[in-house]
């Protein structure tokens, strides 16, 4: 795998972190001593809630401000044991809750292509440090879309496998039904050598599975049927819609068959996956008590100790979030709520399944637009309508991948494609296809050129 | 679908949160536009339907129940704020100072 190498990388860390705070801790270039193996000299950044032993481990959070990891991610472990080096932790929404890493509790993260805009979020650190080239490749974590959204504002690569091909053991969990390590790349190519060595079965999660093949098979358009969604393309924006219609041009040129899908059910997407995630959230927050990990204020008794101490350092998002799991999950609500969005959550991982029986890739965009201002961030609810056209695979747990699909007014467009469960291997070599027949990030970088890039 | 403020106050309370007057009525209009939201839920038929809430686990081996050294314990150390020989002083009072408990609670 090519790389930068630690020079170049150190170098771009020092010029840009400062302008984009994309790191929230950089390991010093003297510490970054290569490995031997098959990923010698890959320099590999880690979103800042996966552990890393002897790193600092906030989730972006004030809670967590003095804790250092003790164990290392299974995921980092193995990738570490293949002779990647880890050059620090990378900024995030608190505890992965955003998607414009506006609300991490250390600062936003700007966009490397425009820094008035967000880089998406919540790994928006991991995408803003590969597409400034201050990692080669970068770890994050994808619960509705925080792998995939912030991939396609920053005109790179962001994949999120089938549920349970990457370990979550040293994930610090949000939603563990949804909840996947993903990978940010700008090449295709990169994240296929690294499923290779950091996915399987592992003794620390009970919800890995066995690694699929990730052995290119080459991608013959011809031979492909590519699902189109009738009800995403009325929402997609006028910055995507041209560079989606050129993606299906190209398939088409290419022979690929191009088969329109409905998806009545796609606006509920928001809604299950609102009270799903957090349900789960509000019990896994809980072990943020003020007396393990974290910082804590004072109270008279336990519970008071407790709910003061969650009180003053979760922000307001993540409380909105443990809010209304704890609401879904209360007595009066539970069947209304969360159980009728568990039912919804099989309805629509039957209509994916239909799909795949039809098609072999569903094209979606990755996002209804380009990035957005900072300063002109959508309120609180609207934000949640950004992950409409990536929950769906985290809600059915197949693989998906956001790609550069070229630029509206300079900035990045992404589109995704989303394949059947344990099919990773045919989703990578789609993406390979396409970096060389349609679009990638070197392009992009040519046609978008920015003082940062 | 209204929500009082005191079912936000009763949910704070459950969630283990402490919120002030001013949270609790910006809550109050966010949840509105919440619950108001998740009514789609009811446009899609389920009956019949099982609910999906995990993939199915497989069973893990044992570990056995005993601390093994990280190899990171000074940088784990280095975080505490107080720390004594053969103790760790963990998590550091902040915030110290605050209201007063009543005699015989727990400080």
């Amino acid at each position: 795998m090519e790389t930068l190498g630690v020079k170049e990388i150190c170098g771009n860390i020092a010029a840009h972190n400062g302008a984009l705070n994309a790191y929230l801790q950089v390991v010093p270039e003297e510490r970054l001593k290569p490995g031997a193996g098959p990923l010698a000299g890959v320099c590999l950044g880690v979103k800042d809630n996966i552990a890393v032993a002897g790193l600092q481990l906030t989730c972006g959070s004030k809670l967590l401000e003095r804790y250092v990891a003790p164990y290392t991610a299974t995921v980092v472990e193995r990738l570490l044991a293949a002779g990647a080096t880890v050059t620090g932790k990378l900024n995030l929404d608190e505890f992965a809750m955003g998607s414009a890493t506006t609300y991490s509790a250390y600062g936003d993260t700007k966009n490397p292509w425009d820094e008035d805009r967000t880089p998406g979020g919540s790994s928006g650190g991991s995408a803003a440090a590969v597409a400034a080239k201050m990692c080669d490749v970068a770890l994050g974590s994808d619960t509705g879309g925080s792998v995939r959204q912030p991939a396609a504002y920053c005109g790179i690569y962001g994949y999120k496998p089938t549920y349970g091909a990457l370990s979550r053991y040293g994930l610090t969990a949000f939603a563990s039904s949804l909840d996947q390590i993903g990978i940010f790349a700008r090449r295709p190519g990169h994240i296929r050598e690294l499923m290779r060595i950091a996915a399987g079965r592992d003794d620390h999660d009970a919800t890995s599975i066995e690694a699929p093949s990730f052995a290119t098979r080459g991608f013959s358009p011809s031979e492909m049927k590519i699902g189109v969604i009738a009800e995403y393309e009325k929402k997609m924006g006028p910055a995507v819609r041209p560079a989606y219609d050129r993606c299906i041009e190209t398939l088409k040129k290419a022979g690929a068959t191009i088969v329109p899908l409905s998806f009545p059910e796609y606006d509920t997407v928001i809604s299950v996956y609102q009270v799903v995630a957090t349900a789960e959230a509000s019990a896994n927050l809980a072990r943020f008590d003020g007396i393990r990990y974290t910082a804590r204020a004072e109270g008279c008794s336990f519970r008071e100790t407790t709910a003061a101490s969650r009180g003053r350092w979760f922000g307001p998002e993540v409380k909105r979030r443990i809010l209304l799991g704890t609401w879904v999950l209360s007595r009066a609500y539970y069947d209304s709520y969360y159980l009728r969005a568990a039912k919804v959550r099989t309805v629509i991982l039957d209509r994916w399944k239909e799909f795949f029986g039809k098609v072999d890739l569903v094209l979606t965009p990755a996002t209804a637009g380009t990035a957005f201002k900072r300063a002109e961030q959508p309120d609180t609810f609207a934000l949640y309508l950004e992950d409409l056209f990536t929950i769906p695979a985290n809600l059915t747990g197949m693989p998906a991948i956001a790609f550069p699909a070229g630029t509206h007014d300079r900035l990045p467009v992404g589109l995704q494609l989303t394949a059947d469960l344990s099919r990773d291997a045919l989703l990578i070599d789609a993406a390979g296809w396409l970096e060389k027949n349609f679009m990638d990030f070197a392009t992009i970088e040519r046609g978008c050129r920015h003082d940062t890039i | 679908m209204t929500k009082p403020q005191d079912d936000i106050r009763a949910v704070y309370e459950l969630a283990a949160l402490t919120g002030d007057d001013a949270e609790f009525a910006a809550m109050e209009g966010h949840f509105e536009k919440m619950f108001k939201h998740l009514e789609d839920l009811s446009r899609v038929p389920v009956e019949g339907v099982e609910p999906y809430f995990t993939l199915p686990l497989r069973e893990l081996p044992l570990e056995k129940d005993a601390p093994a050294p990280s190899g990171v314990e000074a940088a784990i150390r280095g975080t505490f704020a107080q720390e004594a020989e053969d103790f760790l002083v963990v998590p550091r009072v902040v915030n110290r100072g605050g209201g007063a408990c009543a005699e015989g609670e727990d400080e």
